[in-house]
């Protein structure tokens, strides 16, 4: 036990000095209360490491737009320029994602999937916009990767039936974004039937399979998540 | 089994829409024992008290419109004590359980959000994993109802939101609150908060408290109002009133056994002029306690809450967006209603065996830019321990409460987490 001289307070502390007036703390016999001697942990500062690989990649990238951007400028065709240029900058735009928003993130699985399909749909439109006008990305690869996601999702949960309550929500919503093909061909946006179709009918199938064959976990799950 | 899902009751579900890294609402209970602390022996006797608690194993979940707890069957965690207190609200390194249990030395600590509980519910399950603790060690205590356990029946009442059960709808709701006057200064560098502890003798507390015939929690309070108002309140132009903030265990006043949140509060109105003499500070204190204090009062407090949960576009409102427009609000309104928090948990009564390996325990809350200090209570063992918790470097706030109370005749030391300066 000490004592501040000045303050005439008993501390059950480690420290050197008064907290309140700094001047040095003296032993003491007579403590006012028995107490059991306890510390605390050692403060550590929080230094955040930076990562070479990390740092890295940023480099990599910033040096990729760079050289495109001079090479489309020297190249002296502006508006090809810049397409290659868009071109090269959303490709790096996905590869970041696939990183930070797949591999490092800590979304739960079904959600790194849905980013990383929404992300790769927007580059091969981008792409599109650039190389050609005939609509194959929503004519095929919108529905193609919607319905791999759903897939790999509904695969992913046969592995561990566990993880259904964690999914549901996600699945349901994706089953969802599987019916846009359709749509867009309803609304004669695009002209090719059958991959809208499998989509569409692979999405109506999950979603009938959760009602078929987990009826009361699907219902509890839509109540807990909508309750209000 | 069946899977068990709780929505949040109505005070909880502020939290998690307003929780950030510096402001975790969260708050920490810690015994200190007399032996170093068997941290495998810990873990299993959290184990044992979880299956006893279903309303605290459980895990945060987004709902469309609000978050809602569920069940969780992952491994408990326990881990080394950390040396920021209350700033963790990272529950994924806990396996999604929304308390962190951690030892050191000779002490137990665990930090609880208080979207799980509030203090009372949070202590009855500290004393049942100390219970099964000390249990687990082989010592033999005789537990004649004042620890919960898997022997003592559990009750649905234990779950209930005791604010919608006691909701109604003919009271009038309470009146618009403004701003409190804010205790300021420098803030401590790496979100450092302070922790002062008094540990006071509770005999020479309660002899104190008789003097001024007034409870230790009206004493406490009056002296932290008399201290921000000869400190700061005085030297400052302002208009606003200090307003403390006292949470009060509803439970004392209605009928409820729930382990989840159930408190409501009293809010001081006070502004002095010129000089004011303690016992006019205690006066107007006890006024306010028994003005707030009346079920009628407590009632307006529950309708206002439940109203607003109630509010139709509150209530369907889609939960990122509610989540962005209640921090705006909170960050306008919210933060600015309470010059300082001051909590009682009361009294706290385990097995007379547990005496014998218990040397105290304390209650801490977690400070912030919003509220920047905090004062907590908690009894245990004739040793009363009055915690401050800071953002703030300078400490003669603190100093002057501790001060009073030893010049009062409170026989006290104090413990500090901070280091040498």
């Amino acid at each position: 036990m000490k004592k501040c001289i000045k303050c005439g307070i008993q501390f059950d502390t480690n420290r050197y000095t008064c907290p309140f007036c700094k001047v040095n703390l003296v032993n003491c016999d007579k403590p006012n209360i028995e107490i059991v001697h306890q510390d605390y942990p050692k403060f550590k500062e929080d230094v955040k490491k930076q990562s070479i690989v990390l740092n890295l990649f940023i480099f990599l990238t910033i040096l990729a737009v760079i050289i495109c951007a001079l090479i489309s400028y020297f190249a002296n065709s502006k508006e090809k320029g810049f397409y290659a240029l868009l071109i090269v900058g959303a490709s790096l735009l996905v590869c970041w994602l696939f990183i930070k928003g797949v591999i490092l993130s800590k979304m739960n699985f079904p959600m790194r999937i849905i980013a990383f399909a929404l992300s790769l749909i927007m580059l091969f439109a981008i792409i599109e916009y650039d190389l050609s006008n005939d609509s194959w990305v929503l004519n095929y690869l919108l529905s193609f990767i919607l319905t791999s996601a759903l897939i790999t999702i509904v695969f992913a949960m046969f592995l561990k039936i566990s993880r259904f309550k964690n999914y549901i929500s996600l699945l349901i919503g994706l089953c969802f974004l599987n019916c846009i093909p359709i749509c867009l061909y309803d609304l004669e946006i695009i002209n090719v039937l059958w991959p809208a179709f499998i989509a569409c009918s692979f999405g109506l199938a999950v979603v009938l399979g959760m009602l078929v064959f987990g009826f009361k976990a699907t219902m509890l799950e839509l109540k807990k998540r909508f309750h209000a | 089994m069946k899977e068990k899902w709780y929505p949040l009751d109505n005070a909880a579900q502020i939290f998690p829409l307003v929780s950030k890294k510096r402001y975790t609402n969260s708050f920490r209970f810690s015994a200190v024992l007399k032996e170093e602390v068997e941290p495998i022996i810990l873990k299993e006797a959290l184990k044992e008290t979880l299956k006893r608690f279903p309303t605290f194993s459980v895990s945060l979940k987004k709902g469309v419109f609000w978050y809602y707890l569920e069940q969780n069957d992952k491994e408990v965690v326990i881990r080394e004590e950390d040396p920021y207190f209350c700033e963790s609200n990272d529950y994924k390194i806990q396996n999604d359980y929304l308390f962190n249990l951690s030892y050191f030395q000779k002490r137990i600590s665990i930090e609880i959000f208080h979207g799980l509980s509030d203090g009372t519910g949070g202590i009855e399950f500290f004393k049942s994993i100390l219970y099964n603790y000390l249990l687990m060690k082989n010592i033999e205590i005789n537990n004649t109802g004042e620890v919960l356990t898997e022997a003592v029946e559990e009750l649905i009442d234990e779950a209930q939101d005791s604010f919608k059960f006691n909701y109604e709808a003919k009271i009038s709701k309470t009146e618009k609150e403004v701003n409190a006057y804010k205790i300021d200064g420098k803030l401590h560098n790496y979100d450092w908060v302070d922790c002062i502890q008094t540990i006071m003798d509770t005999d020479s507390l309660k002899e104190v408290s008789k003097k001024y015939d007034c409870t230790i929690t009206q004493l406490i309070s009056s002296v932290l109002l008399y201290q921000i108002y000869y400190q700061f309140y005085i030297y400052d132009d302002s208009n606003k009133p200090i307003r403390l903030f006292i949470p009060v265990n509803a439970r004392n006043y209605f009928s409820s056994k729930t382990l989840r949140n159930f408190a409501l509060f009293i809010r001081t109105n006070s502004k002095f002029e010129g000089n004011i003499s303690f016992e006019e500070v205690v006066e107007h204190i006890k006024e306010t306690f028994k003005e707030e204090l009346s079920k009628e009062r407590m009632l307006a407090r529950i309708k206002t809450n439940i109203k607003l949960e109630k509010n139709f576009f509150v209530r369907y409102m889609i939960l990122p967006l509610k989540t962005l427009i209640v921090r705006m609000v909170y960050k306008i309104i919210g933060t600015g209603a309470n010059t300082l928090s001051f909590s009682n948990v009361g009294k706290v009564n385990l097995p007379k065996e547990m005496e014998n390996y218990i040397d105290r325990i304390d209650f801490a809350n977690s400070a912030s830019n919003d509220a920047k200090v905090n004062a907590t209570l908690i009894s245990y063992n004739n040793k009363s321990i009055l915690t401050f918790s800071s953002v703030l470097i300078e400490r003669q706030f603190q100093y002057g409460v501790i001060k009073m109370l030893q010049e009062m005749g409170i026989r006290l030391v104090v413990t500090t987490n901070d280091l040498e300066v």
